[in-house]
């Protein structure tokens, strides 16, 4: 790219603060005519060359006309829904299909109110906010494997298949699975939240004071205290209210998978099942 | 007329009357008209005049957004060019299809590319969502345009989904079957959700209901998703594409917020 603006400011702009505000005859930039236009038209030519392509040799699926009559077995959702499909294996499908994805979607866009960390804007910075990266990061990997595992792995019935096994081969879950008691049920989920909640904050307060200095454990409940400290009350709640329901469903997967747990609450009276 | 040789014909066109009522400036390469060509354009005045030479690289933007972008324009085009062959009815739409793959001229690429085209936007906007993440771009002041953006998440899926229905075949009813199932189960809306009961709500008056224009997915339902997916989403995605992009440019583009000296 060629320098198209030439000023005498560099000096002044070395002085500048680290993240300030540019200004508009600063020499970082660079005219957008022509050269931001390259990448627009490379953009759109490299989208237009890999569809066309793409739309010639790979012919889009039609199946046989609409039949109300005749189920497929599996019927699987378009594969950006097939991830919350999968999630029907473990819950209701009100949770499944209305709750969860209202919460992701709540949860996406309570992000920029609730992260108050002013770091790293407009760079991949990882060092000032570890937690958020994480956290995002393990979400969307979480949410892109139920779409391959509800894609690629589930055939007849929703059970697992191998991309190599044959659908023709019946299987059937002969898992006998339970519920949990109203009492147990009810508690588990209390305190699931509560400690989810509690926890963190009384950690540094009940055992902070009382351990060495520059222990590991005292280094964590720094870490703890400075967490809830950023964040206060309403803030620190309402994050791990959302942290604890997206961490709810592997527990949840983990409960149905290894100990044949259907239903932690079930109460059939209202249709209400966890 | 003597002196007007091949070679500068270019130049007598862009130094016309006719020329310059069109662009309105010079058409020399230097700074001022480089400027001009962004400011004097409708199309282009919504980019800025100048952007830093660390936001512009690819490394940065990923060019995710701008490919959202072309693919919802191409989108609409070809999906303007298949409204002209297809009818939303249960004995013709299957058959539209058919003819589209067999019989209109480059209809089957034209179907194709509508297709493919929607689950690429479907991926790329996750993939922009994510680097707007990753550059902390939706820190203040930017934080409602990430919430226009999760908006515009929103709608990209119920787009594409609207559109699924539409071929009417097997793959099709099935998958919004299987979607629409889910509807059933809101809490108290959905006739088999929780609290349903209380408040009365049974297979024909619930959302599922409303969506579908039925208990089934059937001719009514193919009509609302046509209808939902040829106008009322397009042009809520426009509007709030359009509230973005202003936002981008009223909130300043997180690239050229860093200093690197
Ligand atoms: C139809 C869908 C969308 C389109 C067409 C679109 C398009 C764009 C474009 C062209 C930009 C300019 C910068 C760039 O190209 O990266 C941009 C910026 C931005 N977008 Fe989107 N976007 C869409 C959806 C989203 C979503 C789902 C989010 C996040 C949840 C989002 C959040 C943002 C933010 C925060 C910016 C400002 C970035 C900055 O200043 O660096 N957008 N968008």
């Amino acid at each position: 790219m060629a320098t198209t603006e030439q000023s005498g400011k560099s000096g002044q702009a070395a002085r500048r603060p680290a993240r300030a505000v540019p200004t508009a005859s600063s020499e970082r930039f660079e005219l957008t005519w022509p050269y931001f236009m390259y990448t627009i038209v490379i953009c759109f030519l490299l989208t237009t060359i890999v569809l066309w392509l793409w739309s010639m040799v790979v012919p889009a699926p039609l199946e046989p006309i609409a039949d109300p009559n005749k189920t497929p077995n599996p019927s699987k959702a378009p594969w950006y829904f097939v991830g919350l499909q999968e999630l029907l294996v473990y819950f209701d499908p009100w949770i499944a299909g209305v709750v969860l994805p209202g919460l992701i979607l709540g949860g996406l866009m309570a992000i920029p109110y609730i992260d108050k960390n002013t770091h790293g804007i407009g760079e991949y910075n990882y060092k000032d906010r570890k937690f958020a990266v994480w956290v995002f990061s393990l979400g969307t990997v979480f949410w892109f494997l139920l779409i391959i595992i509800g894609y690629f792995f589930r055939g007849p019935s929703w059970q697992w298949y191998w991309p190599w096994e044959s659908w023709e081969i019946h299987k059937e879950s002969h898992v006998v699975t339970h519920n949990w008691s109203l009492l147990g049920g009810s508690l588990f989920l209390i305190g699931y939240t509560a400690i989810g909640l509690v926890l963190p904050v009384a950690i540094p307060y009940l055992i902070g004071s009382r351990v060495k200095p520059g222990s590991w454990i005292k280094k964590c409940c720094e870490v703890l205290q400075e967490f809830y400290e950023k964040r206060g009350a309403t803030i620190y709640a309402i994050e791990m209210l959302l942290l604890l329901a997206m961490l709810g469903i592997p527990v949840k997967m983990v409960l149905r998978l290894f100990f044949n747990v259907k239903y932690i609450l079930e109460i059939p009276a209202i249709n209400l099942n966890i | 007329m003597a002196n007007l040789s091949l070679k500068n014909v270019p130049q007598v066109i862009v130094e016309s009357q006719v020329w310059k009522s069109i662009f309105r400036h010079g058409y020399t390469m230097n700074r001022r008209n480089r400027l001009l060509a962004i400011t004097n354009n409708v199309f282009y005045h919504i980019l800025p005049t100048k952007i830093s030479r660390y936001g512009m690289r690819m490394r940065f933007h990923w060019g995710a957004g701008i490919i959202t972008f072309y693919l919802f324009l191409i989108l609409t085009f070809t999906g303007v060019l298949l409204m002209f062959y297809y009818v939303p009815t249960v004995p013709r739409a299957y058959y539209d299809m058919k003819d589209l793959q067999h019989v209109v001229p480059f209809g089957n690429i034209l179907r194709n590319m509508h297709r493919y085209g929607a689950h690429a936007m479907v991926f790329m906007v996750m993939v922009h969502m994510a680097r707007t993440f990753y550059t902390s771009s939706y820190k203040p002041p930017r934080e409602f345009n990430w919430v226009v953006g999760v908006i515009l998440l929103n709608f990209t899926f119920l787009l594409s989904f609207s559109g699924y229905l539409l071929p009417w075949d097997q793959l099709a009813i099935w998958a919004v079957t299987v979607g629409a199932n889910m509807a059933r189960a809101t809490p108290l809306i959905g006739h088999e959700g929780p609290f349903a009961n209380l408040i009365g709500m049974k297979v024909n008056n619930d959302v599922r209901f409303a969506l579908l224009g039925g208990t089934t997915v059937g001719s009514a339902t193919l009509l609302r998703f046509y209808v939902l997916h040829c106008i009322a989403f397009p042009i809520i995605l426009t509007i709030f594409i359009v509230v973005h992009f202003w936002r981008v440019r009223r909130d300043g583009y997180s690239g050229d917020v860093p200093v690197r000296e």
